[in-house]
């Protein structure tokens, strides 16, 4: 029968009464909810059970030594990078506060977005001087979910946490699930967030196609998944484990969470090597783009210093170090040193770049060097690439060429004055 | 030049033989005095204040008595027509609320994106003249990513639409605490555009509103403002379901105001055809423009909208930048329209042509005369676009020019269907279990249902352990939670009832497509099948793919002259026999049905001659629909073959469809009407009406009791058409030299009783 079908017949079974005033529900009782029938099946896949004055919780906790290896890297490296953090006095996204725990963090869920959309599976790694601790909590059901959330730290001490998209997916989520239970629990600390996905888009842009986390696990810190579940799995198989009670398969989603969190300690050691280490086996691009990112979090000296290393060592065949430190020598009023980087920009880079390197140029030589023949010359230069290059967008190549239009009327009545335009 | 006031045009225009002898009728309703009263004691100073700078210095009586119950805590809904100042029946309790305590918040419903946008423009200017610091913004898909959280956070009067609120604000009400825990008003603007499906839906989402509410704690007054329909207090109730108190006296003023219904000549007898509306309407409003009369014009669609626009600059064309001729409809940019609308406010723009777009509570100022080119489908946008017209005290001039369609006629011919004062009933049905479905689904995302809650009016239990079933829903010890990976909302759309809906993609700039709308599949087999023309917001595109096994209609934009009409092969089967009464020798009953549709062939028809100007065929799978259905069965009358009546029981039946709408208020592709020689269910001659969409929406339930009337009306509308041998005004064109007309007349006679008073 059709679902339309069916609906029909259900008709009869709607009851209707009449609406009466609203009355507000002004008392929420909280009664411990009882264990799921299924708890036996599920605790023999290797869960434990924790209670607590909410209800239950099941936890999975490993032990690491500092010598345990993930792919290309060792967990104790996290040691040095902290110590690195404490060096460096920099103010950035990716320094942890060290006056919090540093915790590494990843959820799974039930569903993309929405106060329907349960955590179910919650994973920490701590780390001591000696050893690294994993813990994961799994939601029992989701009448324990108050029992789930409070099993964690995140009301009790605040942290240092670090995430793989948990800027815009897992810290909402944990935020909506606390709203859902907050007449129950204390209320959701606020964390220091430190979100790598974020970090390794600004790393790596240009040299990857996608940072998807395993891509990154491949590509960049020599990990290797063997027999890993696809992460769009995980809900199906966490409502299966509710539904008909067995947990065989969610056992590999826990496996899945472990291989995450182990990725974001590792990728945490790797992401600050290249940005605090002149030795860290970069790419010129990478090393460009971690130059960039430095300049725009006005860190301007190690962002020169970085790009000049560069710059020694590839000379023009990284124009974009070129580009982005004449930025730096410009606000530092090195117009003359400005304009030469300028220039390797303008003659060595393509698209958007280029169209700025070269406003830069007509800026610098009408401006600052008073060599308005140059500026006319690079303003026509501008205004022919800008017409023809096929990769910029549509809107920047209006603006920019408006832009220099004007600029070649007003550079054309400052260099011949009187004639007629 | 002295600009003549209306009622010397009214003069002039009855004194011109060429145009007086096609007014049928004239009439004036006479004017009304303001009715004022006092600012309430308790107002704010910051809003006396505010009043004081827009030269308001006491209240409409209905302003005042809409202040004293809302803060009374009672939920209203006021009757107000066009320009009489309703906004401030809801603006004065909220921004009140909102003085006395900052917390406060108020959410704005407006059926639409567009008119939240115009309707924060003067909330503004309200808030900026009390110069105090309350925020309103609108929230819609047009919100920048950066201003969402301070809307969810900080807003204190958010403006959104059921849409937004459906599937952006209500599943997401974790990240509105700060709202729903403190809101106190919720304002529904527009009552009357929530009918049917999309109301029904509206209905819901309501109800879903008022869960999370109570979930937070609040227990806001609802306050509604609707223009004048048959049961404005119903309506809303069964909208918010809760108890209304209805504000119906009007204190605002009006002047006289004059009707008249104009009726093109006759220029075709045999087949009944008029002059063009529009070329009457064109020599009536470019009287009224050389005269200085300030107007607007009605028009149906987009197409006539630039058809009169580009008739009437004729009047203009020698003269350099002038533009006190313009249209204004759907598809023009929002910048584009606020010029338009400041510039009738200004009375720069002597005569706009517009679709029922400036129906809606759009400011543009109080205009002198309104002419209506067709009737809009129903008395209550009738009564809109008359409100136009008509500054304060003095008179307005309202003119009906009637197309060459039945229910055109039958106004023209009955004026005082639309004088008459009884506009229609908006009904809606929250009881369509489908959509009833649809948002217990979206509920229950929300919030688990404990095992004894109700959802709105309904007890749901039993359809909860159904979704418990399809493995949608979990059971746990005390309540039902949602257990799957899907958002349920993004599946719903309110505007229309089915869940499966076919995706209308506009390909008409190649590198730029853009899904423009979507329709439920049973109604785009008719409406969307390939070379169909399908009209959205006025413009007209043609299907160009109809990928069913995607549910993807590909469409470009074309201009055309002609619609298409397709026909379906339908066969019904009577499900249940719900109630049952007979009439006469008749027997008339209600229930529920299975349509099983094929549709087979279009036609195209041109506009307003409803000529047939070519057709083809459509290869579709069937399709089963649901619904439910009023159908009347009858005896066949001593003397009658089986194939004369074929053809007379056709002919009666379009004349039925085309009554339907002066029943209930819905738009004609709402309900279908099939006739059957010998229906199976019933085994004698019979006439089905049902619902178009799925599960039905309340329409042929309304019309069951309404039988003899409806029969009524159609025989006496057959037998005043002018034609001969029938027309696509009475009983849809025939071939020549038959005659049906006839047969048609003598069979809604014997439905009738066979009263000769009747026919």
């Amino acid at each position: 029968m059709s679902y339309e079908a069916k609906l029909m017949q259900m008709k009869k079974l709607v009851k209707k009464k009449i609406p009466k005033t609203t009355e507000i529900e002004t008392e929420r009782k909280h009664i411990i909810p009882p264990s799921p029938p299924y708890e036996e099946q599920w605790l023999s896949e290797g869960l434990v059970k924790e209670e607590n004055e909410y209800g239950t919780v099941y936890k999975r906790v490993i032990n690491y030594d500092l010598h345990y290896e993930h792919g290309n890297y060792q967990l104790a490296g996290l040691l040095h990078t902290v110590e690195r953090w404490k060096e460096a006095k920099e103010i950035h996204p990716l320094s942890p506060n060290f006056d919090r725990p540093l915790v590494f963090f990843d959820t799974e869920t039930t569903g993309l977005k929405g106060a329907g959309t349960l955590i179910f599976l919650m994973g920490f790694i701590e780390y001591t001087e000696t050893s690294f601790t994993l813990t994961q909590y799994v939601l029992p059901g989701p009448d324990h979910e108050a029992a789930f959330l409070y099993a964690t730290n995140l009301w009790k001490t605040p942290m240092s946490i670090v995430m793989y998209n948990g800027k815009s997916f897992d810290m909402p989520q944990v935020q909506t699930r606390w709203t859902m239970n907050r007449d129950a629990l204390p209320p959701l600390l606020k964390h220091t967030e430190i979100d790598l996905l974020h970090g390794s888009k600004r790393i790596w842009k240009n040299e990857m196609a996608t940072f998807k986390l395993t891509a990154v696990e491949e590509e960049q810190l020599g990990f290797f998944r063997d027999g890993d579940i696809p992460g769009y799995m995980a809900p199906i198989i966490y409502q299966d484990a509710v539904k008909n009670g067995r947990a065989e398969m969610l056992m590999k989603v826990l496996l899945h969470n472990e291989w995450d969190i182990l990725s974001l300690v590792t990728l945490y050691i790797r992401s600050t090597d290249m940005l605090l280490l002149d030795t860290a086996h970069a790419t010129s691009n990478a090393e460009t783009n971690i130059g960039k990112w430095f300049t725009d979090l006005k860190s301007y000296g190690r962002s020169k210093e970085i790009l000049q290393r560069i710059i020694v060592e590839y000379g023009n065949d990284e124009p974009r170090a070129h580009f982005h430190i004449a930025f730096i020598l410009k606000r530092e009023g090195q117009y003359a040193e400005a304009l030469d980087s300028f220039l390797i920009a303008a003659y060595g880079l393509t698209g958007r770049e280029r169209v700025i390197a070269c406003e830069e140029l007509t800026k610098l030589y009408e401006h600052r060097m008073n060599e308005l023949h140059n500026a006319l010359k690079w303003t026509m230069i501008a205004i022919s690439i800008t017409a023809k290059d096929t990769d910029i967008s549509q809107c920047f190549k209006i603006r920019m060429g408006n832009a220099f239009n004007h600029r070649e009327m007003r550079l054309r009545r400052k260099l011949f004055p009187g004639e007629a335009q | 030049m002295k600009k003549a006031s209306v009622k010397e045009v009214v003069g002039r225009l009855t004194a011109d033989p060429e145009i007086s002898r096609n007014i049928v009728h004239h009439e004036m309703v006479k004017g009304k005095a303001a009715s004022y009263a006092p600012f309430p004691e308790r107002l704010h100073s910051s809003i006396v204040k505010a009043l004081d700078k827009r030269g308001i210095q006491q209240l409409y009586s209905h302003q005042r008595e809409a202040f004293d119950l809302a803060t009374a805590h009672n939920s209203i809904t006021a009757v107000t027509p066009t320009a009489s100042g309703k906004s401030l029946c809801y603006h004065l309790p909220v921004l009140q609320s909102i003085l006395e305590d900052d917390s406060s918040r108020a959410l704005y419903l407006f059926p639409t994106k567009a008119l939240a946008q115009d309707q924060l423009a003067d909330l503004h200017s309200l808030i900026e003249a009390s110069e105090e610091t309350i925020l309103s913004y609108t929230y819609d898909g047009d919100t920048a990513p950066g201003l969402r959280t301070k809307v969810r956070k900080s807003g204190h009067i958010v403006l959104t639409n059921p849409d937004m609120l459906h599937s952006g604000i209500l599943p997401h009400h974790t990240k509105w605490v700060s709202l729903f825990e403190n809101l106190k008003y919720i304002i529904i603007d527009e009552l009357h555009t929530y009918k049917g499906v999309f109301g029904s839906h509206v209905a819901h989402v309501l109800r879903r509103l008022k869960r999370i509410c109570n979930y937070y704690g609040s227990n806001p007054v609802f306050i509604c403002t609707s223009a004048t329909i048959a049961n404005p207090k119903e309506l809303a109730e069964a909208l918010t379901n809760s108890p209304m108190q209805l504000i119906t006296n009007n204190g605002a003023p009006s002047g006289v105001k004059h009707f008249i219904f104009y009726n093109p000549p006759v220029v075709h007898k045999t087949f009944g055809i008029r002059r063009s509306a529009i070329l009457e309407v064109r020599d009536i409003a470019s009287f009224l423009y050389r005269e200085g009369i300030q107007t607007i014009i009605f028009a149906k669609s987009r197409v006539r909208v630039e058809m009169l626009v580009t008739y009437m600059k004729e009047l203009t064309k020698k003269k350099l930048f002038d533009t006190t001729i313009m249209g204004y409809r759907g598809g023009y940019l929002p910048s584009e329209r606020r010029v338009i609308e400041k510039r009738l406010r200004d009375g720069d723009i002597k005569t706009v042509v517009s679709t029922n777009a400036l129906e809606l509570g759009i400011d543009i100022g109080q205009l002198q005369a309104c002419i209506m080119t067709g009737y809009p489908g129903n008395i209550a946008s009738a009564f809109q676009q008359a409100g136009r017209a008509g500054r304060r005290q003095d008179d307005a001039l309202i003119i009906y020019v009637a197309q060459s369609m039945a229910l055109d006629q039958y106004i023209i011919q009955n004026p005082d269907y639309l004088l008459g004062q009884t506009p229609e009933e908006a009904r809606i049905h929250p009881d369509n279990m489908l959509i009833l479905m649809d948002h217990l689904k979206c509920a229950s995302f929300e919030l688990p249902f404990t095992m004894t809650e109700m959802y709105g009016e309904f007890e749901v239990q039993e359809l909860l352990a159904y979704l418990e079933s399809e493995g949608i829903l979990v059971k746990t010890s005390d309540k039902w939670h949602w257990m799957t990976d899907r958002f349920p909302a993004s599946e719903i759309s309110l505007r229309s009832a089915s869940q499966e809906n076919v995706v209308i993609i506009d390909k008409s700039i190649p590198k730029g497509t853009v899904v423009i709308g979507e329709m439920d599949r049973y109604s785009a087999m008719t409406l969307l099948h390939e070379e169909a023309i399908y009209i959205h917001q006025g413009k007209q595109y043609q299907v160009e793919l109809l990928d069913w096994e995607e549910k993807k209609a590909y469409v470009r934009e074309v201009d055309v002259d002609y619609y298409t009409d397709a026909n379906l092969a339908v066969e019904l089967k009577v499900m249940s026999e719900d109630e049952i009464y007979t009439l006469g020798e008749a027997e008339v009953a209600y229930g529920d049905i299975a349509v099983l549709a094929i549709p087979t062939i279009f036609k195209k028809i041109r506009f307003d001659s409803h000529d047939n100007i070519g057709s083809g065929p459509i290869s579709l799978p069937a399709e089963e629909l649901h619904t439910t259905s009023t159908w009347y069965s009858f005896n066949t009358p001593g003397g009658w073959k089986e194939s004369d009546l074929t053809d007379a029981l056709t002919g009666a039946a379009y004349a039925i469809q085309s009554f339907i709408p002066l029943f209930v208020r819905c738009d004609r592709s709402d309900i279908h009407v099939v006739p059957q020689v010998k229906a199976v269910h019933t085994e004698k001659p019979t006439i089905f009406i049902y619902d178009s969409y799925p599960g039905g929406i309340g329409l042929s339930e309304k019309i069951f009791t309404r039988w003899s009337e409806l029969l009524k009306m159609a025989a006496q509308h057959v037998k005043g058409c002018r034609c001969e041998n029938g027309c696509p005004v009475c009983i849809g064109a025939q071939e020549e030299g038959i005659r049906v007309k006839q047969d048609v007349l003598s069979l809604l006679r014997a439905l009738n009783g066979g009263q000769n008073d009747v026919v």
